[in-house]
């Protein structure tokens, strides 16, 4: 007994007293390969705060009042295991795991239980599953978990139609996006309708909003890790479904039974074949979009895992999306076109020394590109940009008691960049808008990170990050003089070290547990990030270009303290916290007047500005994690804020992720075993931007004075969509089932942006402006027919 | 060697049509919000032509939604100020002239004073506004005449009719220039329009010699699109002004906004430059070269 109760307090389940009637539920777990017992598995109780562990005879022993239980059974390197037992008397119950290989990952996903929510020392973290993604409204049938995300708290788009999220204040680009270990640098389709994550794709997706473990790095505000599936080891499985802007087709299966396993999903909008002949008739003089425009884009993933042997794991992840977009204007003799996307391709090989020593290494190839060329007349314009990375990422795991590990590793990059090349001709006379630059950089981090349990109520999770970034040749160093005139340029070779950057970044993380089902959080994390996305717009496209620190552009800094209080209640069915966060940020980039107007002669550098940045907030967060009707609802107040000294007069103003009240309802509600529903509503403050306030006249020419930079607040945003969805009679060789969605339900037209018309003659003295709202989203309903085989 | 001319607000034009995709499929409606009012502030366009007498414009901005209008427009002009040129040996009180070139419809005019290469001219303005006495004060220097070497009209290959004007400067290696280049077409224009991309500095080509080619410029910003070349036939002088850092800083900017007006995507800190204190607009001085070009 008192080893059961050692065992007890080790996993920080507390015993409870449940009364008399109680039965003893015993047994052993065992390797369902070479059939040795196994210590140190975790059987719990779903539902219950009760579970335990197995001793070195890989013996279990929990004391249960009668009734049905659901016994879950996790072990590292092994499938999760779930088996239905109904206690009348004491019993004997042996479980058998079959191991599979796990990504160091997986070392956290053990732990993800309810209780997590407030035991973890993770601060601000946010998990999904394909399955949560599928339960939600779609767009026009596309489950994303972009738009997922973006419901949570202190997660937000800043417009609606961009799948680009800022996460607590930061930019677009201060998030990383990591596909199985290997970066994404554009999230999203149809200049941000879809995100590139294809829900039949994923296994799930993890964002971390604070208190960035050491293992996390180059990036300020967030981690967004996409784990793909693996792929079913049982069955072929296909799945297909047909939406009216977009159809997809989904296989998994195995390939050899208990060691290969794959997955592949293929996805293609088809707006030009089929959404314009329906809807044609239906625009009038408004929109000559379908007549002149072409658009359409495709993503394929693929996943291939192999199972060595019962340590030894590889994976090969796939990825390839391209965005076409082409634009034919006869009547001003006009074209373009416009292709963009991403590649990636990962392997990773995971190998298991002992039950709680690890290695996870990885090899990837990463590339993002935009191409852009217009014709008119006989003027032509080539625009393209380019950012492609090698990676290379060693992470061991060494796990300890209580839930803690050591992760320690050496992350290594090699980047290159082509910001802007630029060429253009006019009447087959070349214009010369100075030397395309490349420019190559190597970015290394070495980290250590360990979770240490303090005794049973305080838990810290402690790390430190080295990073250090080398800008590398070729490159010519324009000199100049006190003037601003270049004199001289300096011509740098193949990897020779031009501006090198190190810096140390701690991590911090702790929790105290203040009773049984509540506890403190709190976090500190410094973060360097080397890579700058400059913007020449309002909202993130992907015109926007990848730059890298250079001996002009200093490397971004970023900090940020929480404080959160967790609670559970009601066995775990209910989580509630608040947490609270303040967030500094230094060396952030602006690009003075938009990238071509700066670009002209490819002295990028010139052309950026820095300044500093703040935010603080407060999140409320209330969950119903199970039952027929769960969700989740969520406030964030928070204020965030930049200062250039060449924008606003030096002074202080709201950066454009400024919201001061951001609300998000999420329910979903499960009527029977054909029919759930479900819908999310959004309230938010209106973006801030920046307003013409007078105008004035010279010259003939109507001048535009502007008011404080994003001074003004655009209407409130808000908007209810539904959905419902219908599963067939499972049959017994397919199930399919129907989406119902409507975004916008009561179509509410909220602003995507304002401008201004100018109309009249200056010389006939008479001049009119008139402010126009340009709204994205009307009411949009679409159907999505899924079948699985 | 780079040749400022074409591109700029062209692809500016070209980034928007390109977001065009995500505005027409959309709903589009006039807002209908309370937007801030504005004070009017003093707008002050003058300048001082090497050998020439200074010209003072003095207005004041409107509200932006303000619709204006020929019978409220005169109301944005300021005709009562007391408008003095002075430099560290002379001084001037302008006089009022009417304009009919274009707005306001009077200017500030001396009939003593003229601009001298290399001296700087101040500028004061006193005026009187709901009953508060005002001060608006800026500061110019004229630079040194750069004249171009030649200057010459060029048909388009595969145009007929059509083509550019040509020049080749040679730049001062000592200093730091900058360029301001304007047009009028004899008969067609009232005054002279500011070439497309007006402005350039000799970042990139100083000391050197440049040839650039200078395309036709719009009259106003509601002159949207348009072509670009001079026609056969035309008779076109060419105003070569060399232009002090201020006044550039201001007619870039302008530049600027043009080309992104209108355009939400464009960077929204796009504003324009002025050298004037107390006031908004520029007071520049200049040295001008003339040169006709008759095209054929």
């Amino acid at each position: 007994m008192a080893r059961i109760l050692m065992v007890f307090i080790l996993t920080g389940f507390l015993l409870q007293n449940a009364g008399a009637q109680e039965y003893l539920l015993s047994g052993k777990v065992i390797d369902g390969e070479s059939g040795e017992w196994l210590i140190g598995a975790a059987i719990q109780v779903t539902g219950t705060s009760k579970g335990a562990v197995t001793d070195e005879n890989g013996t279990y022993i929990l004391k249960l009042p009668r009734g049905i239980y659901n016994i879950q059974i996790s072990y590292i390197g092994y499938e999760r295991l779930g088996k239905e037992i109904s206690l009348t008397a004491d019993r004997i119950e042996n479980f058998t795991l079959i191991p599979k290989v796990i990504e160091s990952e997986e070392v956290i996903i053990t732990t993800e239980k309810p209780e997590d929510h407030f035991r973890s020392t993770e601060t601000g973290l946010i998990e999904l599953k394909a399955k949560d993604i599928k339960a939600l409204p779609t767009l026009m049938g596309e489950a994303d978990a972009l738009r997922i995300l973006q419901l949570s708290p202190g997660v937000s788009s800043v417009t609606e139609g961009n799948a680009g999220f800022y996460v607590r204040g930061g930019g677009a680009d201060q998030n990383l996006i990591l596909i199985d270990n290997a970066t994404v640098y554009s999230s999203s389709h149809v200049l941000g309708f879809f995100s590139v994550f294809n829900s039949d794709a994923i296994h799930g997706v993890r964002l971390t909003k604070s208190g960035m473990p050491a293992f996390y790095g180059g990036r300020l505000a967030s981690v967004m890790d996409v784990e793909m599936l693996d792929g079913n080891p049982d069955s072929l499985e296909t799945t297909i479904g047909i939406g009216l802007i977009s159809s997809k087709i989904a296989f998994q299966g195995p390939i050899l039974k208990n060691r290969i396993t794959f997955s592949a999903a293929v996805r293609r909008s088809y707006l030009d074949e089929v959404v314009k002949p329906v809807i044609s008739p239906f625009l009038k003089n408004q929109s000559s979009f379908f007549k002149d425009n072409k658009y359409h884009f495709y993503d394929i993933n693929g996943k291939l895992a192999v199972r060595l042997s019962g340590r030894d794991r590889v994976t090969f992840t796939l990825y390839n999306g391209i965005d076409k977009y082409s634009l034919q204007q006869y009547r001003f003799d006009y074209e373009n076109y416009i292709k963009w996307g991403n590649t990636l391709g990962v392997l990773n090989y995971n190998h298991i020394f002992n039950k709680d020593f690890a290695v996870n290494t990885s090899l990837s190839f990463t590339e993002y590109f935009f191409n852009f060329s217009a014709v008119q007349s006989n003027i032509q314009i080539g625009l393209s940009s380019l950012i492609r990375d090698v990676a290379f990422k060693i992470q061991f795991t060494k796990l300890g008691t209580n839930n803690g590990y050591t992760k320690f590793g050496i992350d290594y990059q090699k980047h290159r960049f082509l910001p802007n090349n630029l060429d253009a001709t006019a009447n087959d006379l070349d214009l010369e808008f100075g030397s395309n630059r490349v420019l190559n950089a190597h970015e290394t981090a070495i980290y250590y990170d360990r979770i240490i349990p303090v005794g049973g109520r305080l838990s810290t999770n402690i790390g430190l990050r080295y990073t250090n970034f080398l800008h590398v040749g070729p490159y010519q160093k324009m000199l100049t003089n006190n003037l601003g005139e270049i004199y001289d340029t300096l011509s740098y070779g193949s990897n020779k070290v031009i501006k090198p950057y190190n810096h140390i970044e701690p991590r911090i993380s702790a929790r105290y547990l203040l009773n049984d089902n509540s506890s403190l959080k709190a976090s500190f994390t410094q973060n360097y990030q080397y890579i700058h996305l400059a913007s020449a717009s309002a909202v993130t496209l992907p015109t926007d270009v990848w730059l890298p620190s250079t001996e002009k552009i200093k490397p971004q800094q970023g900090e940020q303290y929480t404080l959160g209080y967790f609670v559970n209640s009601r066995d775990n069915i209910y989580q509630a916290s608040v947490d609270m966060y303040y967030k500094t940020l230094k060396n952030q980039v602006e690009l003075l007047y938009g990238i071509i107007n700066n670009f002209k002669d490819n002295i990028f550098e010139e052309s950026v500005i820095f300044g500093s940045g703040s935010s603080y907030g407060i999140e409320f967060y209330i969950r119903k994690t199970q039952g027929k009707m769960n969700g989740w609802i969520g406030y964030t107040l928070s204020k965030t804020t930049r200062k250039f000294d060449e924008i606003n007069e030096g002074k202080i103003y709201p950066a454009k992720y400024d919201r001061r009240h951001d609300v998000n309802l999420v329910v979903s509600y499960v009527l029977n075993k054909k029919w759930t529903f479900s819908g999310t509503f959004i309230y938010a403050s209106g973006n801030a931007m920046t307003l013409p306030e007078y105008k004035y006249l010279i010259d003939g020419n109507v001048i535009t004075g502007y008011g404080p930079t994003n001074g003004f607040r655009m209407p409130d945003y808000h908007r209810l969509d539904l959905s419902a969805t219908y599963s067939g009679k499972k049959a017994k060789r397919y199930e399919s089932s129907w989406n119902f969605s409507v975004i916008n339900l009561y179509n509410r037209a909220n602003p995507y942006f304002i401008y201004f018309e100018i109309s009249g003659d200056v010389y006939d003295y008479n001049l009119k402006i008139t402010p126009h709202q340009v709204s994205l989203y009307p009411i949009l309903p679409s159907v999505t027919w899924s079948i699985k085989f | 060697m780079s040749k400022p001319g074409y591109n700029i607000k062209f692809l500016f034009s070209i980034l928007f049509v390109m977001l065009y995709a995500g505005i027409t499929i959309s709903c589009d409606k006039e807002l209908q919000i309370e937007f801030p009012d504005s004070e009017g502030i003093l707008v002050v366009e003058g300048w001082i032509e090497l050998g020439k007498a200074p010209n003072v414009l003095l207005s004041y901005t409107a509200p932006y939604f303000t619709e204006i209008d020929s019978v409220n427009l005169r109301d944005y002009a300021e005709t009562k100020a007391k408008v003095t040129v002075f430099s560290e040996t002379e001084e001037d009180i302008l006089i009022l002239k009417p304009n009919d070139k274009y707005f306001p419809p009077y200017y500030y005019f001396s009939t003593e004073l003229f601009g001298h290469t290399g001296n700087s001219y101040n500028l004061r303005v006193e005026y009187i506004r709901d009953n508060i006495q005002y001060v608006a004060t800026a500061h110019t220097t004229i630079p040194e005449l750069v004249e171009p070497d030649s200057v010459w009209f060029e048909l388009e290959p595969g145009l007929d009719s059509l083509g550019l004007i040509w020049l080749t400067i040679k730049d001062n290696p000592d200093e730091k220039n900058y360029y301001r280049t304007l047009v009028k077409r004899q008969g067609k224009d009232k005054k002279f329009v500011p070439t497309f991309t007006n402005v350039f500095s000799d970042d990139l080509f100083n000391g050197e010699e440049l040839t650039i080619s200078l395309s036709k410029g719009n009259a106003s910003i509601l002159e949207v699109g348009g072509n670009r070349f001079f026609h056969l036939g035309d008779t076109i002088i060419l105003k070569f002004c060399s232009i002090d850092k201020e006044y550039y800083d201001f007619w870039n900017t302008l530049q600027g906004q043009i080309v992104t007006s209108a355009n939400p995507f464009a960077a929204s800190n796009a504003r324009v430059a002025s050298n004037i204190k107390n006031g908004i607009g520029v007071w520049g001085g200049y040295a001008a070269s003339y040169d006709t070009v008759i095209t054929k």
